[in-house]
């Protein structure tokens, strides 16, 4: 597709040389051939260029801030010049339109202008390519913000200014006057937890702010705009005779900042202020509850202040100057608050950096302003390293996390250093697509914690060292001061998130063969059950503050206990799951806002903290931990104090004496460390299995004697493999077959394990009347044999057929030997030249693979009696059909099989999401329209591409992101590509693309040639409406030609919709919710069929593979005989039937008898009931003819059978009128319902019409 | 003619006959409700509607002779020739009934059509043939071919086919009078089945043929003894390779021969690919041969200097090309809002 496929994203530093060529002037003579020269040899320079540097960015930083200078020469706003070039083409396009060539051509082979050349040059060089470039500029466009609308915002700032000016300063109010005085003027001071107590001498005051600065992101022009809306910062500067020299100690500032805070709230709600229509709230900045921020939202009444138009909200931050406390005194590992409790003087560095970075507002602004002004693109690069972050939830505004101030930071910082050698990471020079994806490529790899980020002068030893600051930090970004930690907050686990977002960022980047623009930039991604395998839920525990982990020494850093709690959850898991994670993410609800007259919120006894899981996919099945040897007391001691009673001291096979700990079962399990926070099992819940009982026997109703989980789970799909080899064997070492068997192909779902259940084997010498009529069911496994090249086979469709036949006969004679029994079928009528006829073989312990043999000779016969000029039209139709079924049946599914067979043991739980797809499409009855192979390519999509996120490696995030896919992709415009052995080139791809748009103009062209009355035709004529190519299949031919039609997808996609919102709704919910919430994906309406058609449950052979089976179909008859287990006599006979089941038979017969005027839908998997839909077309009255197509009566005919108007009608004829009346006809419902029931006999239990069209008509 | 054709309908309609649409007679059928439940009343008392007139066709066919055979419409899915025999009874004795199914040779040509019927009633025949061969060696006479023509007609009904819903019958009378009579049937209740408490043993039969019976019927019959199939495979290849090898004498005889007039045509002999007249033999090249020849050696490139000059244009082109496509592209997505992050 992107034609930029093979351009790499070029680093800039050769367009040094050519940029300057380019500004060489050029004489205006030059010939067109000599401009092509030029840029050639250009073309030529850069692709050696680009060859040597790629992905070494990182080095060449001069050569590239040569060449920033360079273009920073010619006005490099490149936006321009290509608008330029297009006005340029256009113009020359028009004036010439007599050009035999064409308009078009003309301006493509029109001579170059120097402009135009470095204008697409500099597209693949600076850019990605030229798409990417274009969505980019499109991108920028929609976030950011028009500063032409800001007039009403500067009136309202100026305004704020004059209010807090004016307002009467005053000194040394105590806090019970201070309290009162805001009581009365219904401001209650946002102190921050813990009050301040009563009996504190110091005293509170206000005057008018020493300076009011704009910071942030709005004075820098690099305001993105997001669905939360976006804040223009105001600084207020607190004067320093405030303050006094004790004042960082004991939260003295934070009080102080606080009641300021309250005087300018209630100055601005004060009447006579002129903006007191303004809505004020409280908030906290960053989410810090030690530090309150005054919010404005714009007050809508159209005055000079409304600053509505542009959907933001003030936020005023108080803060002071750096003068006012000595720097050494908020060193991280200082303390600065006492506590009565305790004696400890831990360091306080999340309280030192809060109040620290109260104090370099405006240093930092100059900062980041000092980077924008030398840096052309470094505002587009913020906005599209935000827009990235923001999609992602990584900027938000709870304390332990990143935000968009810091990514802005370090893009800063990088274009001064972070480089290799000590270098510069990111140049001047750089596009807003380089920058951000530099800034993105050093988070992803620089190692935060070896290498702290020290901006400025580095101490190199003292308080402020390097060393003090990582003892005391979890991430460590030290700004241009040398003294502030801006990133003091963030918690390890938010910096681990960040860059493991960065890495697939970056890999998405890097990717060649495809845009990944999308996934990106503009897909929203945090939704934690797609995005993560497993999420948990925990309700904190109401005595949260009581709990051991929340020491005393704790507190004087972390005043919230429930703050501490949320951090601590991350790296407690880390230590107990080890390497069975990639990643471990928290999150919760931030504090939000709150009206200036109540007081401030602190986190509820039973706030939700969610956290998601990225598994490994290799380890985190493992059962056993592994511990440190018993006699190394000290690691032994951790580990037992890690996990409690669970560990436990095991010899190992090598003699080995370890700690370890066993897991109950396989996979995770939530409640191994949950006695380290006290919290009851009931307020934890985990989303992870909860949908595997969906794919097993429902065990509730069903005895395990019939089928046991418990054992399939365990074995897996290992044992129809084993006995696959054993027929295998067989068949290779069969005797006296006139060819031998050179290959066989185990071809059936259950060989890429996808089969929704995992296959069971049957006892086959235990009689049917042993097993109940409604588990009757046995499945043939699909296996190919194909036989030695031979010369004498006939040369004749039919006869290969027989001889065929005759094989197989041979075949079951010579392996009954060898305790295996054979059954030849021959298959009359339907598949006349293709498949016909095949072999049934019985295999211990008890499966039963169908095997047919491959000729690939057919193909060729096929082939030829096709392209053969001389066969007719049918003939050629009928061989296509069998040429069709021959290379599906025999050439795709075997490779399919092997392609999607590696894939799910490369993504272990593939296996899982398939079959949770293919039981969810078929419990909404849409079996019939979707094939297991189309099924399985959708689930692996979700696999081989999973961008913008890591492929699953859960069963339940992969299903929750196929009903994602399935509900999001828009099939009309785009093809699914599913890279299964991830080796698809460019090519492949762009052929896709291209055959897709083939197909959709065929389906367009012959929709619009259809006239409503050929009904038939226009669901014919629309092929793979649902398009799905893997690189063995670029026309999407195999799976989804013919079926489904666009009616049915657009159902699956509806359906994926609702099934998908339950979900989220299901697992976001924060009260503790039962698991059986999630029953409800697997049930479908049935109010909107036309008709539905009840089967008698004890006739359907799979009613025990049931959603929701009914326990008496299972029981033995008569408890007295309970022992013998015998039912009463099969209706079927004493035969065990192989693939027999009446519910697909009479599905079958519908379809044949009826396929025109009606859709039938029905679950494969157990269901008894079958739903009918009308064909409304079929359904309207029409002229009566001969080849009516349906079983139909005279429109206006009564209920005993007279036609009402005939003699109306006679008269009316009299008059040359022959149309109305009795010439016309509707389909007769009533009958073919009666006939329905007696195509069904003996099955059909009850038929129930919903809605009967024929009588509204 | 319309008037015409009105006016019959007019007199029959009035003698209590039967109701006509575009020249076909209507007749009601009544048809058993079994287990649907609706609100409708029209579920108690259902009505199938056959459709039927006298069989007109220019050409000649001797299984539907002029003026004997009746054409009937909207056979029902699950119909019978018993059940056609049993509704036409009244009027005369039915020869024979054959049915068209709509959907099954929707896309054959006529010819094809008709050759498909031969083959189908060829290969009856000989089952036929074969079933009394069967017996012959146990019951001799004509009692039993009797019997086993009997049991053929059992099998038959065991064996149920379902048409496609509106398929088309033709039933044969033995005399020209007796159509007529049932072209002048009168209104008159006609069952298909009855349900219902009076239903006789014949009645519950009819049903037996479909459903559950029907499907395990079939998965029997898929699994014929691995004897019989063995004999039908042989007699099939003995027949197949006599064919072939009369179809390869025939061409041989052919072969290089000249004509009256003197000409000789020239045919192909032996493997497909090769030919021969005996002394020469030309085998036609294989297309993987063809594909692994050698290409034929290259041009230089970028030798002349046209060469290079075009291949520089042919880059600007394509990057121009590439440019103008991307633009396209993006435009197409601006239409579809796609650019918005939020």
């Amino acid at each position: 597709m992107a034609p930029s496929i093979k351009r790499k994203a070029g680093p800039t530093p050769v367009s040094a040389k050519k940029s300057r060529k380019v500004m060489e002037p050029e004489p205006e003579s030059s010939s067109g051939e000599e401009a092509y020269d030029d840029m050639i040899d250009e073309e030529e320079d850069s692709n050696d260029d680009d060859e040597d540097e790629d992905d070494e960015e990182e080095g060449d930083y001069i050569e590239g801030e040569d060449q920033a200078m360079g273009s920073d020469d010619d006005s490099n706003d490149d936006e321009d010049e290509q608008d330029e070039f297009m006005a340029a083409a256009e113009h020359d396009a028009s004036s010439k339109p007599q050009n035999s060539m064409g308009v078009k051509n003309s301006s493509l082979y029109k001579a170059p202008t120097n402009d135009e050349i470095q204008g697409l040059q500099e597209s693949s060089d600076l850019f990605k390519s030229n798409i990417f470039k274009l969505q980019i500029e499109e991108l920028l466009k929609e976030v950011q913000i028009d500063y032409k609308k800001a007039q009403p915002l500067e009136a309202a700032l100026r305004k704020l200014k004059e209010i807090f000016d004016r307002t009467p300063a005053h000194q040394e109010l105590s806090l019970a006057a201070i309290k009162a005085n805001m009581k009365k003027r219904s401001v209650v001071i946002p102190f921050p937890s813990p009050e301040p107590s009563s009996d504190i001498q110091y005293t509170f005051g206000y005057s008018a702010p020493s300076a009011m600065h704009l910071v942030g992101s709005f004075p820098l022009k690099t305001v993105s705009k997001s669905r939360d809306g976006w804040s223009v910062d105001v600084a207020v500067e607190m004067p320093e005779e405030l303050f006094q020299e004790k004042d960082h100690m004991n939260y003295r500032y934070f009080y102080k900042r606080a009641y300021y805070l309250s005087v300018l709230a209630a100055a601005i709600q004060d009447k006579k202020s002129g903006m007191s229509s303004t809505r004020t709230e409280f908030s906290t900045l960053h989410g810090d509850q030690r530090k309150p921020i005054l919010i404005l939202h714009p007050s809508g009444d159209k005055s000079a202040t409304d600053f509505k138009k542009m959907r933001c909200t003030i936020r005023i931050i108080p803060y002071i100057p750096s003068s006012v406390f000595p720097a050494q005194r908020l060193a991280p590992g200082r303390n600065n608050v006492r506590s009565a409790d305790t004696t400890e003087q831990p360091p306080t560095p999340q309280y030192n950096t809060a109040l620290q970075q109260d104090t370099a507002f405006t240093s930092h602004l100059t900062f980041l302003y000092q980077h924008s002004k030398n840096c052309a693109a470094f505002k587009d690069g913020c906005i599209l390293l935000k827009v990235w972050a923001t999609q992602r939830g990584l900027i938000r505004s709870t304390n332990e996390g990143f935000n968009g101030f810091l990514l802005e930071m370090l893009m800063g910082y990088l274009l001064q250093g972070g480089g290799a050698n000590g270098g510069k990471k990111l140049a001047n020079g750089f596009s807003s697509y380089q920058l951000a994806k530099g800034t993105i490529d050093f988070i992803a790899q620089h190692d935060f914690t070896a290498h702290p980020i020290m901006m400025g002068q580095q101490a190199s030893s003292g308080e402020f060292s390097k060393e003090a600051f990582v003892s005391n930090f979890d991430v460590v970004f030290v700004d241009s001061s040398g003294k502030i930690n801006l990133a003091g907050h963030v918690s390890k686990a938010a910096l681990d998130e960040l860059q493991h977002e960065a890495r697939l960022a970056m890999k998405f980047f890097t990717e060649s063969s495809d845009d990944k623009f999308e996934a990106l930039f503009l897909k929203r991604v945090d939704s934690p059950i797609l995005r993560f395998d497993n999420v948990i839920k925990v309700h904190v525990p109401k005595n949260i503050a009581g709990l051991k982990s929340y020491t005393k020494v704790a507190a004087l850093d972390y005043p919230s206990p429930f703050v501490h709690f949320a951090r601590s959850i991350a790296p407690l898991l880390k230590r107990g799951l080890t390497d069975r994670i990639h990643l471990v993410a928290t999150r919760y609800e931030p504090l939000g806002n709150w009206a200036t007259s109540s007081s401030a919120p602190d986190f509820r006894a039973d706030s939700v903290i969610t956290i998601g899981l990225l598994l490994n996919a290799a380890e985190c099945a493992r059962l056993v931990d592994l511990g440190p040897p018993a006699d190394d007391l000290e690691a032994a001691n951790v580990f037992r104090t890690l996990w409690g009673n669970k560990a436990e001291l095991r010899r190992f096979k090598d003699g080995s004496i370890l700690e370890s700990a066993v897991w109950e079962a396989q996979g995770m399990d939530a409640h191994d460390w949950i006695h380290h926070f006290a919290v009851s099992h009931d307020s934890v819940h985990y989303w992870a299995g909860q949908l595997n009982k969906f794919i097993q026997y429902n065990s509730k109703a069903i005895p395990e004697r019939l089928f046991d989980n418990k054992v399939a789970a365990a074995n897996g799909f290992q044992t129809v493999v084993n006995a696959f080899e054993a027929l295998s064997k067989a068949v290779k070492t069969a005797e006296d077959m006139p060819l031998s068997v050179t290959h066989m192909y185990f071809a059936s779902p259950a060989a890429r394990l996808s089969s929704t259940f995992i296959p069971q084997p049957r006892d086959f010498n235990v009689p049917a009347a042993h097993f109940p009529d409604s588990a009757q069911y046995v499945e043939p496994l699909d296996v190919i044999i194909q036989f030695e090249t031979s010369q004498k086979w006939p040369d004749n469709l039919k006869a290969i057929q027989r001889m065929k036949t005759a094989f197989y006969l041979r075949l079951a004679d010579k392996i009954k030997y060898k305790g295996m029994r054979a059954t030849v079928v021959e298959e009359t009528a339907e598949h006349s030249l293709g498949l016909n006829g095949y072999l049934d073989v019985r295999v211990a312990p008890g499966f039963v693979f169908r095997c047919r043999i491959a000729y690939d000779k057919e193909i060729t016969l096929c082939e030829d009696i096709i392209s053969d000029r001389k066969s007719s039209q049918s003939l050629k139709e009928q061989h296509q059909k069998a040429l069709d079924l021959y290379n599906r049946h025999f050439v795709q599914a075997p490779m399919h099989t092997f392609l999607m067979h590696a894939l799910a043991h490369k993504y272990p739980s593939l296996s899982q999401t398939i079959r949770l797809t293919k039981r969810w499409v078929s419990a909404h009855w849409l079996a019939p329209y979707f094939n297991d192979e189309a099924l399985e390519l959708l689930s692996a999509a979700v696999y081989s591409d999973p961008a913008p996120w890591v492929a699953p490696a859960s069963g339940f995030a992969g299903f929750a992101r196929v009903l994602n896919l399935l509900s999001t992709w828009d099939w009309k415009h785009e093809p699914l590509v599913v890279d299964l052995n991830g080796e698809m080139t460019a090519k492949e791809r762009d052929d896709i693309r291209h055959n897709f748009a083939n197909t959709r103009k065929n389906m367009i062209a012959s929709n619009s040639a259809t006239s409503p009355q050929t009904k038939t035709t226009s669901i014919s004529s629309d092929h793979a409406s649902m398009f799905i190519a893997t690189n063995k299949d670029t026309f999407s031919r195999w799976w989804t030609w013919q079926s489904p039609s666009p009616m049915m997808v657009a159902r699956l996609k509806a359906l994926a919709k609702t099934s998908l919102d339950h979900m989220l709704k299901v697992t976001a919910a924060s009260a503790t919710t039962s698991s059986s919430a999630l029953n409800a994906l697997f049930i479908t309406p049935t109010a909107q069929y036309d008709v539905v058609i009840d089967l008698n449950p004890a006739m359907c052979t799979r009613y025990a593979q049931n959603l929701s089976p009914d326990a008496q179909y299972f029981v033995t008859k008569g408890d007295k005989y309970k022992n013998l287990g015998t039912f009463q006599k099969s209706v079927f006979g004493e035969q065990i039937l192989i693939g027999f089941d009446p519910a697909a038979e009479y599905l079958a017969e519908l379809q044949r008898t009826y396929g025109d005027i009606a859709l039938f839908f029905h679950d494969r998997y157990g269901g008894t009931q079958i739903g009918v839909l009308w064909n409304p077309m079929a359904l309207s009255p029409r002229a009566w003819k001969v080849n009516l197509g349906f079983n139909s009566k005279p429109a206006d005919v009564n209920k005993d059978g007279v036609l009402e108007v005939a003699k109306e009608l006679s008269t009316k004829a009299k008059n040359g009128k022959t149309t109305g009346g009795s010439k016309m006809v509707v389909p007769n419902i009533e009958a073919l319902m009666s006939e329905i029931e007696r195509i069904g006999y003996g099955l059909v239990r009850s038929v129930q019409v919903n809605r009967d069209p024929s009588a509204t008509n | 003619m319309v008037s015409k054709k009105q006016k019959s309908e007019d007199s029959t309609s009035a003698a209590g006959g039967l109701d006509q649409i575009s020249n076909f007679f209507i007749l009601p059928l009544h048809m058993p409700s079994l287990t649907t439940t609706s609100k409708s009343s029209a579920y108690k008392n259902i009505l199938h509607y056959l459709y039927f007139k006298k069989h007109e066709s220019p050409k000649e066919d001797a299984k539907t002779p002029k003026n004997r055979t009746l054409f009937v419409l909207n056979v029902p899915a699950d119909a019978t020739e018993s059940h056609l025999r049993e509704i036409f009874k009244p009027c005369g004795r039915v020869v024979s009934v054959q049915f068209i199914s709509r959907v099954r040779d929707n896309n054959l040509s006529k010819e094809e059509r008709e050759q498909q019927e031969e083959l189908e009633r060829l290969e009856k025949e000989a089952a036929l043939i074969e079933a009394q061969a069967h017996t012959a060696g146990t019951k001799s006479g004509k009692k039993g071919a009797k019997k086993q023509a009997a049991a053929a007609v059992v099998q038959e009904e065991e064996h149920r086919r379902l048409y496609a819903t509106g398929s088309q019958a033709y039933v044969v009378f033995l005399e020209e009078q007796e159509l007529n009579k049932a072209l002048a049937m009168k209104r008159k209740k006609h069952s298909w089945i009855n349900s219902g408490p009076d239903a006789s043993p014949a009645d519950i039969a009819k049903l037996t043929g479909l459903g559950v019976s029907k499907w395990l019927n079939e998965y029997h019959t898929r699994r014929p003894e691995p004897s019989e199939l063995q004999l039908k495979v042989d007699d099939y290849m003995d027949k197949f390779e006599r064919s072939e090898y009369e179809a390869q004498q025939a061409a041989l005889a052919r072969h290089n021969v000249m004509d009256d007039d003197g000409f000789t045509l020239v045919t192909r002999a032996g493997s497909k690919g090769q030919n021969s007249d005996g002394v020469i033999t030309i085998t036609a090249a294989k297309a993987e041969d063809v594909k692994n020849l050698k290409p034929k050696k290259k041009e230089l490139q970028d030798f002349y200097r046209f060469q290079m000059r075009e291949a520089k244009r042919d880059k600007l082109v394509d990057l121009r090309r590439k440019f103008e496509e991307d633009k396209l592209r993006i435009e197409a997505l601006k239409v579809n809002r796609r650019f918005k992050p939020y």
